[in-house]
């Protein structure tokens, strides 16, 4: 009832896990089980495919403990959920002090209070991919999609045997995620959703110039983009919370995703296209806020 | 006003009976900072007033003056009177034996517990809503007080519906306060003037705009809590002003919640420790609700008119963490206010203090300290 009796419990967290499970299971059969039953990988791999993110999670608990963090989304959580994106052919040494400077530029944020909405796991996943890179290990393909011997339909992509990240490839998962999630009342759907159908309009306009309709099936059910759609552009910290504003943010998102997605690649498009969204977003924040004082300023002069 | 119902723990039930504590040893009227009159040891008697509305509702002595507690958390000074149970009146006015043959100029003569202002605003009357919900969950005094006086409270609306001939009475109850409807129910065959009206447990619609709203009402109206109707009638009826009021004593930590029926200026641990054997500093204590009340050592609390309960919960393990930005305070906000604005920015936004941003809060921030400048609770 009152903040310290209330009987209704913030569950979102649980539903976020529970997709995160659901989705880690199938990468670890995808991308460690497949590739080592037809002799495409060690041992040794699949067992790093297998306790990738339970390391994590350990490093994320270690930071929770040592800053004591105070936040429901805390730095298990967003450890947990950088590693699934990561590409597959990620540097282990790499990939842990991205984690690493991440986790404490997010928890250092976290104890000064401040206020800053900029979506920081975009900018951590951008930052390794540069890395990447430059260390010329980027690669979203397993061992046996690199081989080129298979050549997935639409159902295995709706299935899960699509490029992606190391944990986020099955649409089909990913969309059960989805439903899992839309049903508490805590996480916005409503940017997942408006989002994603701005995404299917530009999407049909594209296929309409380019008068191949079969892209809209091909691009409408890539892992990536739904991935980052339902989990990483409706993070509560880090999206807007007034109606308006989410319309906003969807609309900016929703009409970036495919130009940047053709521009840079599908792995990576809906990143930057939070990012832009995100950063507008806050430009618009901090206009209203000026005017919400000035306004409140003039208001004060005219009583005087 | 958007409206919501509320979750709440169906397993903290009241007692279907009302406890009266009405002999205490003391009792503490509020002074405030005006000068003593009364002197040490002198004799009071039940009806004396002690000062502005507060009245000394048992006959004793003064034994001396003591700050306490108001039920805003103000702090007040206060008459103690020492109880001789001999309850002696100050005044010997009769009791009138009919009522509703009354003129207004004679009911203005006796009113001591409403203004004046308020029940006569306008002569050309509709409308008489009478509202006998109470709009905090787990708080049942309303409902206590139509069930133990629904004669009166029927006799008072006629009254009020000879003052203003041509109008409606509509008493207003919540669909589930079941004892009250059969009652009702029963006793309104004889009153034809006076209708039932049931509405939605939905928080906040017995507020006077809410239910207006509800009930469509577009004419001159006057509206009444079922509490005012019974200081009313004692008003009138007795012509005196109340001494007595019903507080609801509640909670998780309770094995018997009850509604009491307690002299004004009691102090609440006095009721606490006859009815309850427990250390209060090992509960959350609320008063006046757990949505719209304030968090309050009760140790000097006295019992006012303005008192309407306590909720005694067992201390939660739920800390407080930080916003999570999901905007749900200003989904829920019934005026459509910012509440995050006050909380990050320091930003002042309109209140009407109904605790559903907290209420709806995932952090368990208490918003509403935030937004009515208590944030050190």
């Amino acid at each position: 009832m009152s903040r310290l009796h209330k009987i209704t419990k913030f569950s979102l967290i649980k539903k976020y896990y529970l997709s995160f499970i659901l989705l880690i299971i199938f990468g670890i059969y995808k991308n460690g089980v497949v590739p080592f039953i037809n002799d495409y990988s060690t041992l040794t791999e699949m067992i790093f495919i297998f306790i990738l993110p339970l390391l994590s999670f350990l490093i994320g608990c270690l930071f929770d403990y040592f800053w004591k963090n105070k936040d429901l989304f805390n730095s298990k959580f967003y450890s947990l959920l950088f590693t699934m994106i990561i590409p597959i052919e990620t540097n282990f040494f790499l990939y842990f002090l991205c984690l690493s400077v991440f986790l404490f530029i997010y928890n250092y944020l976290s104890l000064k209070k401040n206020d800053s909405s900029f979506n920081l796991i975009t900018y951590a996943k951008l930052f390794l991919v540069i890395i990447l890179i430059v260390f010329k290990s980027y690669n979203y393909q397993n061992v046996i999609e690199e081989s080129g011997i298979f050549q997935y339909s639409i159902l295995d992509i709706l299935l899960g045997y699509g490029i992606g990240g190391i944990y986020t490839t099955s649409v089909f998962l990913i969309i059960l995620s989805l439903i899992i999630l839309a049903i508490d009342n805590y996480y916005k759907k409503e940017i997942s959703f408006y989002s994603y159908g701005i995404y299917l309009i530009t999407l049909f306009i594209y296929a309409f110039i380019k008068q191949d309709m079969s892209l809209i099936l091909v691009y409408m059910f890539s892992s990536s983009i739904l991935f980052g759609l339902i989990f990483i552009a409706t993070l509560s910290n880090y999206s807007p919370y007034t109606k308006k504003m989410k319309f906003f943010y969807s609309l900016v998102l929703g009409c970036s995703i495919l130009p940047f997605s053709l521009l840079v690649n599908f792995q990576e498009g809906i990143y930057i296209s939070i990012i832009l969204a995100n950063f507008l977003v806050i430009l618009l924040n901090l206009l209203f806020q000026k005017n919400f004082k000035s306004s409140q300023y003039l208001k004060k002069l005219k009583r005087k | 006003m958007k409206l919501i119902s509320l979750d709440k723990d169906y397993s903290i039930k009241l007692n279907s009976q009302v406890t009266n504590y009405l002999n205490p040893d003391f009792i503490y009227v509020p002074i405030k900072n005006n000068p003593v009159t009364f002197k040490k040891n002198s004799k009071i008697k039940k009806g004396d007033l002690i000062f502005n509305q507060y009245y000394a509702s048992i006959s004793g002595r003064v034994i001396a003056i003591k700050k306490c507690i108001m039920w805003d958390k103000s702090s007040e000074k206060c008459l103690i009177i020492a109880n001789d149970f001999q309850e002696k009146l100050a005044s010997r006015i009769a009791t009138r034996k009919k009522i509703n043959n009354l003129t207004i100029e004679e009911i203005k003569q006796d009113l001591k517990d409403i203004s004046e202002d308020k029940l006569f605003k306008s002569l050309d009357i509709k409308h008489i809503i009478i509202c006998g919900i109470d709009d905090e969950p787990y708080i049942a005094n309303e409902v206590f007080i139509q069930k133990e006086n629904t004669k009166i409270i029927l006799e008072t609306i006629d009254v009020l519906l000879n003052i203003f001939p041509g109008s409606t009475a509509h008493v207003c109850i919540k669909n589930i306060d079941s004892e009250n409807i059969m009652t009702y129910t029963n006793f309104l065959g004889t009153y034809t003037n006076i209708e039932l009206n049931l509405v939605e447990d939905l928080y906040l619609i017995g507020q006077e705009q809410n239910l207006i709203q509800k009930l469509n009402i577009k004419d001159s109206y006057l509206y009444l809590k079922t509490s005012e109707v019974f200081a009313l009638y004692n008003n009138i009826k007795k012509r005196k002003p109340l001494f007595e009021t019903f507080i609801t004593i509640t909670g998780d930590a309770l094995k018997n919640p009850q509604v009491i029926n307690t002299k004004l200026g009691v102090k609440v641990l006095d009721i606490i420790n006859t009815y309850y054997k427990l250390d209060i500093n090992n509960y959350d204590v609320y008063v006046n609700g757990l949505m719209q009340g304030t968090k309050m050592n009760i140790a000097d609390l006295i019992v006012t008119k303005e008192l309407k309960g306590l909720i005694i919960m067992n201390k939660s393990k739920n800390k407080t963490k930080n916003c999570i930005n999901c905007g749900k305070c200003i989904e829920i906000c019934p005026i459509n206010s910012n509440p995050l604005l006050a909380y990050k920015k320091g930003i002042k936004v309109k209140c009407i203090n109904c605790g559903l941003c907290t209420y709806i809060c995932p952090a368990y921030i208490n918003l509403k300290n935030y937004l009515v400048g208590d944030s050190n609770e």
